[in-house]
């Protein structure tokens, strides 16, 4: 339960966008249909330069090319060829891995389509791309990019279909979308897309139906579970920016309670993901609580994930008065150093963090930033990344992306990569972790219909926050 | 020192300009004013009237504010620059950009009379009288000095005098008096300087700096304990990528309070106690803010030169409202109640009246005619309107202030790559310096202009008539003048410096006369991306930028040569240096 509610909430924008496996344009005619050899011999050579150029620590042009030539061959269940590695390991320019696989390529009763479809996603299997992932195709890794500027166009749901249900549920209509704009509520299901019916569509081609330009129309005719009739939502596709910075109560649609005490000038703001919106979000924030006389802060970054580095140190230079933020050494073992400027939000206010194990990514860099820095003290439990840069790397000849391990971060304090140790610990067991997120999930809006709890739980790690700040405040 | 200015500029018989004579305003047919570029960048208002410098045709248009018109014009100077009123508002202080003169003119109702002239330093862009009356503050922005003029002095010989110059260490242009006190804060024209000079002692008390470039508007809260500042940030660390444009990460436009106390303070941490208010929103940039004023209830307004709007924040509280006024609204100015402000709209020439309690535009008066605009003309519209870039966020003149450089460092594309940020470059003599961009890639100035508009700005897909006009107007831009030309007493050390360069092999890259070449060279630097082949700029008006290399590595000219040691090829000894330094800043 723990984990269904963490992916819910860390995928809540990635979450419309997995979606279809790497699939080539069917060709109209089988005349018009490439070579396979000549298709994958040239995908291999610029997925193996890329991951070549690009990872930090990439296997082996001759692995990868195992891996892809093992997939080849279980496509068809064929038997690997003998003493594979050993073959593969003399070849070096291009024209011989061509040759090979031209040599090799076997000769069976599979469609040749699924021949390069296996040949491809074991290519990336010896490589830091991310698990099942494989080659992105390109319309996907526009819509990736999208979300991770926070610059996502589409109809703004998140989805659900497991395959027993015959239709796909809305299970949020986030609140700047155009579908709930349009009249769609959480629980919906979608009975028709544009006028096609949905019933027994896989999750991937009901995506397919709905994802599309911005600027473009599409409809839905949805029901309520539990009603007869069905409405119709007319949308035009648009971009659904995302909040990313949260209060501690909400009021209404767009107000929110920020102190956890009315008495107590302490502002809670809960950063769900970091994405390159969060830093105005934050400064817009900023203005308004300080004009309500705010002079203590607690910055909740527990199970923040999400984010690439760009946003994370953007948003950590904006709470940082100066200073070494972290440093990133890329695939070529540069390091760079991520410096922040003097301008400060929140300057005067002292400030709090909350992390805990599911702190991640953008969000455990920015507590490291602001811990290094002595801005912050953490309170909570440990986080647990490795410092791992994971990057959406782009292929020429529109090819699509894959999604590589990158480059490593090193803290600014000590060397190199190390998680947060919270400077005060605060555990909590299962059962209240659990009832701070819902309480969590319940504000933002992100949880599903009907499960909303009404009152604040316990927080121990809140209240030792809210603790520490006391003195600060008073003054 | 400096006799040569502070002796009074003696011209014969002082020029009288009576101008708009109730008996002639009162007229049935006003006269029409000729069609000319005027150019509006500065109100004074004088009971009634409104007085209104027009940089461009060195005139001052006068509005009877009751009628909401203008009634007279009358020729003061070449450019314009600046004009100010005396705290019993019977004298303007005008500053002439082109003759490098301060003007003080008296004034009878809506008459005004040119009483006196004195000769001030090189491109007098500001001039402030002293709550007293008697002194006077002007800022020359090619000279880097700011001169104390004794006003009172008029009254004794007939002109004003210099009674001192004081140096600054960057170019300035706001200006404003710290109340009660014999203090001026003046700011950076390019980058986010901001030094305190003492009036009284004719020094500078402390040069700090902000996160910060082109400060446009200086203006005290109604407390009095806060300065307000309005001016830009870029982020270095940002990508000039849509996404960052539009959430504002990579201009941020600003109104900063800063304390009077830590201004006063000269090792206070300016920052501290202080607040930013960022202007605009997501999806509605606010590019170039400019002319700042508060009211007696502390509701500011602030112009917002790139969009055309003017910002309104009641009582220091709650949201900006914002209103559309025109083209580039750049000053403003506030009746003594605080419910009108008049607004000057630089290039459509005329003045905006914005009812301030309502928060709507109310009406505009044209202050004359306009000719037929040059191509050059329309390129100069161009490179200050924000509206070219992504949601209105920066112009060209928000990187490339004036056609110069804010000094700071920027993330684009110009170079291939993100991660790889480098310094702005300026602008001023852009034509003689091909190719372009840092590493020399650009052979046609119009294909670095499009770069720029497309994927540094990522505004509207941009015209051929548009990089036309703008490629027309930046080749108007001429080089600054040398921070410190050639005098007598620097002649001979100047030409031994000039030798120096030669010698050192300076002159293989920085070809006289635009002191750069068009190849690229390895000069043993090297950016994020490792490319260590650049294109040397420029160093006509070296002296005039910094910080310098690509990075900014080195702030000052010492710096590039001692702890840099840039390319030279024996050891200076300290007199050499001063020699070259000496040369360097003549060019």
């Amino acid at each position: 339960m723990l984990h269904r509610i963490l992916a819910l909430s860390v995928f809540a924008v990635a979450f419309t966008i997995t979606a279809a496996p790497y699939a080539d344009e069917p060709a109209k005619k089988s005349a018009d249909k490439p070579d396979p050899v000549r298709v994958c011999s040239e995908r291999f050579w610029i997925v193996s330069e890329t991951v070549l150029d690009r990872e930090f620590n990439p296997p082996t042009r001759q692995e990868m090319f195992v891996h892809a030539v093992r997939s080849l061959f279980a496509a068809e269940n064929a038997e690997p060829l003998p003493e594979l590695e050993r073959k593969v390991s003399v070849l070096v320019n291009r024209e011989q891995f061509t040759a090979f696989l031209k040599d090799n390529w076997p000769t069976s009763m599979v469609e040749s389509d699924v021949l390069v479809a296996s040949f491809t996603s074991g290519m990336l299997e010896g490589s830091s791309n991310q698990k099942d992932q494989g080659l992105i195709p390109p319309a996907t890794a526009k819509a990736m990019e999208g979300a991770a500027a926070n610059r996502y166009v589409g109809t703004g749901i998140q989805l659900r279909k497991s395959a027993k249900d015959a239709l796909p549920e809305i299970t949020v209509a986030f609140p700047n979308g155009p579908a709930r704009k349009a009249g769609g509520k959480n629980g919906d299901l979608i009975l028709e897309v544009d006028g096609v019916s949905m019933e027994g569509l896989t999750l991937s081609e009901v995506v397919d139906r709905i994802r599309g330009e911005e600027g473009t129309k599409v409809s839905f005719t949805v029901r309520q579970p539990d009603e007869k009739g069905t409405r119709r939502l007319n949308m035009t596709r648009g971009p659904v920016p995302f909040t990313t910075v949260f209060g501690y109560k909400r009021i209404s649609e767009d107000r929110w309670q920020y102190r956890v005490n009315p008495d107590q000038p302490i502002a809670y703001l809960r950063l769900e993901t970091i994405l390159p919106s969060t830093p105005a979000e934050l400064r817009k924030l900023e203005a308004t609580l300080l004009d309500e006389g705010v002079k203590g802060i607690v910055l909740d970054l527990r199970s923040a994930g999400g984010g690439d580095v760009q946003p994370a140190l953007l948003t950590a230079d904006e709470l940082l008065p100066g200073g070494l933020m972290f440093k990133v050494q890329d695939a070529r073992h540069h390091i760079k150093e991520y410096r922040a400027d003097k301008d400060c939000i929140f300057r005067d206010c002292k400030t709090v963090l909350l992390v805990n194990e599911y702190t991640q990514s953008a969000g455990e860099l920015v507590a490291a930033a602001l811990q290094d820095n002595d801005r912050a003290v953490a309170v909570g439990q440990a986080t647990r990344g490795d410092g791992s840069v994971i990057s959406l790397v782009h292929l020429p000849n529109d090819l699509g992306a894959v999604q590589l391990r990158t480059g490593r971060v090193e803290r600014a304090k000590g060397k190199g990569w190390r998680p947060i140790t919270p400077d005060h610990v605060v555990s909590l067991d299962q059962d209240k972790s659990m009832s701070i997120l819902e309480w969590q999930h319940a504000q933002s809006g992100t949880e599903p219909p009907g499960s909303a709890p009404k009152d604040p739980p316990n927080d121990p790690q809140l209240a030792k926050a809210l603790e520490l700040l006391q003195d600060a405040v008073k003054k | 020192m400096h006799s040569t200015r502070s002796r009074q500029a003696f011209r014969g018989i002082v020029a009288v300009l009576l101008i708009c004579l109730p008996s002639i305003v009162g007229q049935a047919a006003d006269p029409q004013p000729p069609a000319r570029l005027r150019r509006p960048v500065a109100l004074v208002l004088a009971e009634k009237w409104l007085f209104v410098a027009n940089r461009t045709a060195g005139t001052v248009s006068v509005i009877d504010t009751d009628k909401g018109r203008v009634i007279g014009e009358s020729e003061v100077c070449r450019k314009l620059a600046d004009l100010a009123a005396t705290p019993d508002g019977k004298r303007l202080l005008a500053v002439d950009e082109d003759a490098a003169e301060l003007i003080v003119l008296n004034r009878s109702g809506p008459a005004l009379e040119v009483a006196g002239r004195v000769t001030v330093g090189q491109s007098p862009v500001s001039v402030r009288p002293l709550a007293d009356g008697r002194r006077c503050t002007v800022a020359s922005l090619w000279a880097r000095e700011l001169a104390i003029v004794d006003l009172a002095a008029q009254d004794r010989s007939g002109q004003p005098s210099i009674k001192k110059v004081v140096e600054l260490p960057f170019s300035p242009r706001q200006q404003i008096q710290v109340p009660d006190t014999d203090k001026i804060v003046v700011a950076d024209a390019f980058g986010g300087k901001i030094a305190v000079v003492d009036v009284a002692r004719g020094i500078v008390e402390s040069v700090r700096s902000l996160p910060a470039h082109q400060i446009r508007g200086l203006a005290w809260d109604a407390t009095g304990k806060h300065l307000l500042i309005s001016h830009q940030v870029l982020h270095a660390d940002a990508h000039t990528t849509q996404a960052d444009i539009h959430w504002g990460n990579l201009i941020v436009n600003y109104v900063r309070s800063v304390s009077r106390a830590n201004l006063l303070k000269a090792d206070a941490d300016l920052l501290e106690g202080g607040r930013q208010l960022p202007l605009g929103d997501v999806g509605h940039g606010t590019g170039d803010p400019a002319g700042l004023a508060v009211t007696v209830d502390g509701t500011s307004v602030v112009a917002l030169a790139g969009v055309g709007e003017v910002a309104i924040r009641t009582a220091n509280k709650g949201d900006w409202a914002y209103v559309v006024v025109g083209q580039r609204p750049t000053a403003v100015a506030l009746d003594a109640a605080g419910r009108r402000a008049f607004v000057a709209d630089t290039f459509a020439d005329r003045v905006t009246v914005v009812d301030v309690i309502g928060k709507k535009k109310d009406i505009d008066i044209v202050l004359g005619a306009q000719p037929k605009l040059s191509d050059a003309d329309h390129g100069e519209l161009l490179f200050y309107d924000a509206r070219l870039s992504h949601e209105n966020w920066l112009s060209c003149s928000s990187c490339h202030v004036d056609g110069h450089t804010n000094g700071q460092l920027n993330d684009n594309l110009s170079d291939g790559s993100f991660g790889t940020p480098k310094r702005v470059l300026s602008l001023l003599g852009v034509k003689d310096t091909p190719p372009w961009a840092w590493n020399g890639g650009i052979a046609d100035l119009k294909d670095q202009v499009r770069k720029s508009m497309e994927i540094t700005m990522r505004g509207p897909k941009a015209t051929d008539q548009q990089v036309h006009d703008l490629e027309a107007f930046l080749k108007t831009l001429v080089p600054p003048p040398p921070l410190r030309a050639e005098t007598a007493a620097t002649r001979d050390g100047l030409q031994r410096g000039k030798e120096l360069f030669r010698q050192q092999g300076c002159t293989s890259c920085h070809v006289p006369p635009a002191y750069t070449s068009a190849k690229t060279y390895d000069v043993g630097l090297a950016d994020e991306a490792g490319t260590k082949l650049f294109n040397p700029p420029s160093l006509r008006g070296v002296g005039q930028a910094g910080p310098y290399f690509h990075d900014n590595r080195a702030a000052t000219l010492e710096d590039v040569l001692v702890a840099h040691r840039h390319q030279l090829k024996k050891e200076l000894a300290r007199e050499e240096l001063a020699d070259l330094l000496l040369f360097l800043r003549s060019i």
